[in-house]
């Protein structure tokens, strides 16, 4: 665990000489991806459900 | 932040900004706002202040009617309503003592009623029937048989 | 960091947890016999009235069962992180754990003596026994002394810390309890200075539109007092349970702020329909409310990436690889992950109750209920649940038995059939109208209401399977506290993946969250609460309609 003293958010700039693996290689997070987009779409459609339920009222 | 959570990230607040534009327009810019009045008056003096001195229907227009309701425990005034369908119905309604809630089930009319405040909605029935009309929030001790009935007929 | 609770700090928690769960047997009671009564199989005996039971079973579950737990719960993460709670923090704990237990025991006896038939919303004009509000006092004044005990906690660490972030779950506690604080601002001023002196008879009338907006103020972010301690089940200890790493400190801690600062300026969602305030304000506390919506997609992100990350280092290669190496046998992830799955339709549910005049299709209906059955009662409940199988035994010196284990995941199995045939069935039939907080009627056999009646059924049955997964979670709670053999049980806290971003101090700027929550608030509510006392009709006395 890295822990900052100064308080600031620190900027991806600053790391580069000592963090070089999280710039080349980011983890494979599709699955997580793609899991969120279908939760997206659930909400996507419930909620579509219900305007067209007031739209029909 | 990693990449794909910034994608997610930006389909979700788009989908939400969406959904707000959608409302947003619905209600600021082709008038359908949640029941939102802001007129008042003496809670113990309804049946003293127009237009709730005399509830009931009354037409106003070629196909417009005003619909003035009081709301009081458990029992809603007047309670036989006949509306012709395709009519504009302005509903407007006050308590008299707690705050009840004014329902017609199967359509959009849905509002609170609070003591010393007058609410109001403008509905438009599209189908003939005999629709419910129900208290929806607690007012005490009778609140499931605070109901009464409006029946919509053909114009 | 310690291992163990400390035994004093440990029989803080667990007094916390007894209330709260038999809070929850009681509660839970009056749920059941309030589903049987709806689909009108039995009368209620002996005089009770439904809207009785009802406002115990709101008051003790709503309140009771979740401030308890949360405490308890937070305590022992306070303790666990930072280490034995020093002699101030402690004491405030205990005195806090007193007013509360004093608070909710004179409510308790209001409710049963039928002096406080007011639901746990207690709306004016309805006016319940004086001593049912000093009740409530006592609880959030409790509340009040745990929070600062656990800020002094923190305090201490952070001065022997220097430049050190908080760890992660005490950096959430302080979090959530400071959201508390600033939340119950608002009932504390409606209930000290409405309720209190007009029960009394001090006063005549009441602004009951203020009381409402005061309390609603309090309202909403109450439901997140209630959530971010599944959330720090979630992002915390999850982690830990599947053998994996947390996917970023960082953003949990962002997310946290996030919900400091717009869980509270939102409170008119849950008034869209009331007349005298303007609907311009109504829609900018919507687009606020919307927002607070965010840091919880931020969160489904990283609980995803948690798994994901888990099951890669396990050796999963496909999409959905990672999700079969989850240890679903083990119900410390297993009831969480319930809670975690059902919250995705319970806040699919709660952005269509805010959507500003969508509210019209759905307010003071079952679908309302159906919806706080996912959220509370199933995504927090269930989380809570899964919280207790390690959190006992480690308190009491026992172990979470593989038998215990077992019945864990039944009970799990048994609440999540059991809601969905509840609170789906709530959902529904609130679409068709039926509307909530109402005794058995058929509105003198209107076809309509007729035709709500076998969703009433369904929601009977699924309270039944419900009544019969809490005697499991009872059963299972007092074997783990009493029976269990002895022995260290984990208390799972996780570490941070090598991947994530470092952790600012930044997030813990107290100062400029309180101080953008407080512009935020006076933003939303100054010109709207002004409104309601300059332009207030005459105000209302007292009813008593039970």
């Amino acid at each position: 665990m890295l822990y900052v003293g100064n308080g600031l958010a620190p900027l991806k700039e600053d790391h580069k000489p000592m963090k070089v693996s999280q710039q080349t290689e980011e983890p494979s997070l599709k699955g997580a991806f793609v899991s969120v987009l279908m939760l997206g779409a659930f909400i996507f459609v419930t909620w579509m459900g219900v305007y067209y339920l007031f739209i029909s009222r | 932040m990693h990449k794909l959570e910034k994608i997610w990230l930006l389909i979700g607040i788009g989908t939400l900004v969406m959904f707000l534009t959608i409302v947003g327009v619905g209600a600021f810019a082709h008038g359908n706002q949640p029941p939102s009045d802001l007129a008042t008056l003496d809670p113990q003096k309804v049946d003293q202040t127009p237009p709730f001195d005399e509830p009931g229907l009354k037409k106003i227009g070629e196909n417009e009617y005003e619909l003035v309701l009081i709301a009081q425990a458990f029992s809603f005034t007047p309670n036989e309503i006949k509306i012709p369908k395709g009519a504009k119905v302005h509903i407007k309604v006050t308590s008299k003592d707690v705050v009840h809630g004014l329902q017609i089930v199967g359509t959009n009319v849905n509002m609170m009623v609070t003591p010393g405040h007058v609410n109001s909605l403008t509905y438009t029935f599209k189908e003939t029937g005999n629709y419910l009309i129900l208290c929806n929030e607690y007012c005490g001790v009778g609140h499931q048989v605070m109901g009464t009935t409006i029946e919509v007929i053909e114009g | 960091m310690t291992e163990f609770v400390n035994k004093k700090d440990g029989q803080l928690a667990l007094s916390h947890i007894a209330v709260a769960f038999i809070a929850l047997f009681l509660g839970a009671v009056a749920g059941l016999l309030q589903t049987f009564v709806r689909s009108g199989e039995i009368e209620l005996p002996a005089g009770i009235g439904y809207y009785q039971l009802l406002t115990a079973h709101g008051v003790l579950l709503g309140l009771v069962f979740t401030t308890f737990f949360i405490i308890g719960f937070l305590y022992s993460a306070v303790s666990r992180t930072t280490g034995a709670l020093n002699t101030f923090s402690l004491k405030a704990g205990w005195i806090g754990f007193w007013f509360m237990t004093i608070g909710t025991s004179i409510a308790t006896v209001m409710i049963l003596l039928n002096k406080a038939t007011v639901l746990y919303t207690f709306y004016a004009p309805l006016q319940a026994s004086p001593w049912f509000y000093i009740g409530l006092t006592l609880v959030v004044v409790g509340s009040w002394v745990s929070g600062i005990g656990m800020f002094h906690q923190y305090a201490a660490w952070k001065k022997e810390n220097k430049g050190k972030p908080a760890p992660l779950i005490s950096f959430m506690a302080v979090s959530t309890m400071l959201l508390w604080l600033i939340a119950t601002i608002g009932v504390a001023v409606t209930v000290l200075f409405q309720f209190i002196p007009w029960s009394f008879g001090w006063v005549d009338k009441i602004n009951i539109l203020l009381s409402r907006t005061l309390f609603w103020y309090f309202g909403h972010p109450l439901v997140y007092f209630w959530l971010l301690p599944a959330y720090m089940c979630w992002y915390v200890i999850i982690p830990k349970v599947i053998g994996g790493k947390i996917f970023s400190d960082a953003l949990a801690r962002l997310a946290f702020v996030l919900f400091i600062l717009f869980s509270i300026p939102v409170g008119f969602h849950h008034q869209i329909l009331e007349s005298g305030i303007d609907p311009f304000w109504k829609f900018i506390q919507i687009v606020l409310t919307f927002m607070v919506i965010i840091p919880s997609l931020m969160t489904a992100f990283a609980l995803f990436a948690t798994f994901e990350l888990s099951g890669r280092e396990k050796g999963a290669k496909s999409l959905f690889g990672w999700f079969k190496k989850l240890p679903w046998g083990d119900v410390r992830f297993f009831a969480p992950f319930m809670g975690m799955l059902i919250f995705i339709p319970a806040g699919a549910g709660g952005i269509v109750n805010a959507s500003h005049q969508l509210n019209q299709v759905v307010h003071n209906t079952l679908f309302v209920t159906g919806h706080f059955h996912l959220t509370v009662a199933t995504s927090v409940a269930l989380t809570f649940f899964g919280i207790s199988y390690w959190l006992i035994p480690h308190l009491t010196g026992r172990t979470l038995t593989k038998k215990m284990n077992q019945l864990g995941i039944i009970q799990t199995v048994f609440w999540t059939i059991g809601m969905f045939f509840m609170s789906g069935a709530m959902h529904t039939v609130g679409l068709l109208g039926a509307p909530r907080r109402t005794a058995f009627t058929t509105y003198g056999d209107h076809p309509e209401a007729l035709a709500w009646m076998p969703y009433k059924t369904a929601m009977a049955v699924g309270g039944a399977i419900l009544f019969v997964a809490i005697l499991l979670i009872l059963y299972i709670i007092v074997y783990l506290a009493f029976w269990a053999p002895k022995g260290q049980e984990e208390y799972p806290i996780g570490e941070v993946s090598n991947d994530a971003e470092p952790t600012p101090l930044f997030f813990e700027n107290w100062k400029l969250w309180i101080g953008i929550s407080a512009v935020l608030i006076i933003l939303a509510y100054t010109v709207p609460i002004i409104d309601m006392i300059q332009n207030a009709p005459p105000g209302s006395q007292g009813f008593k309609l039970w």
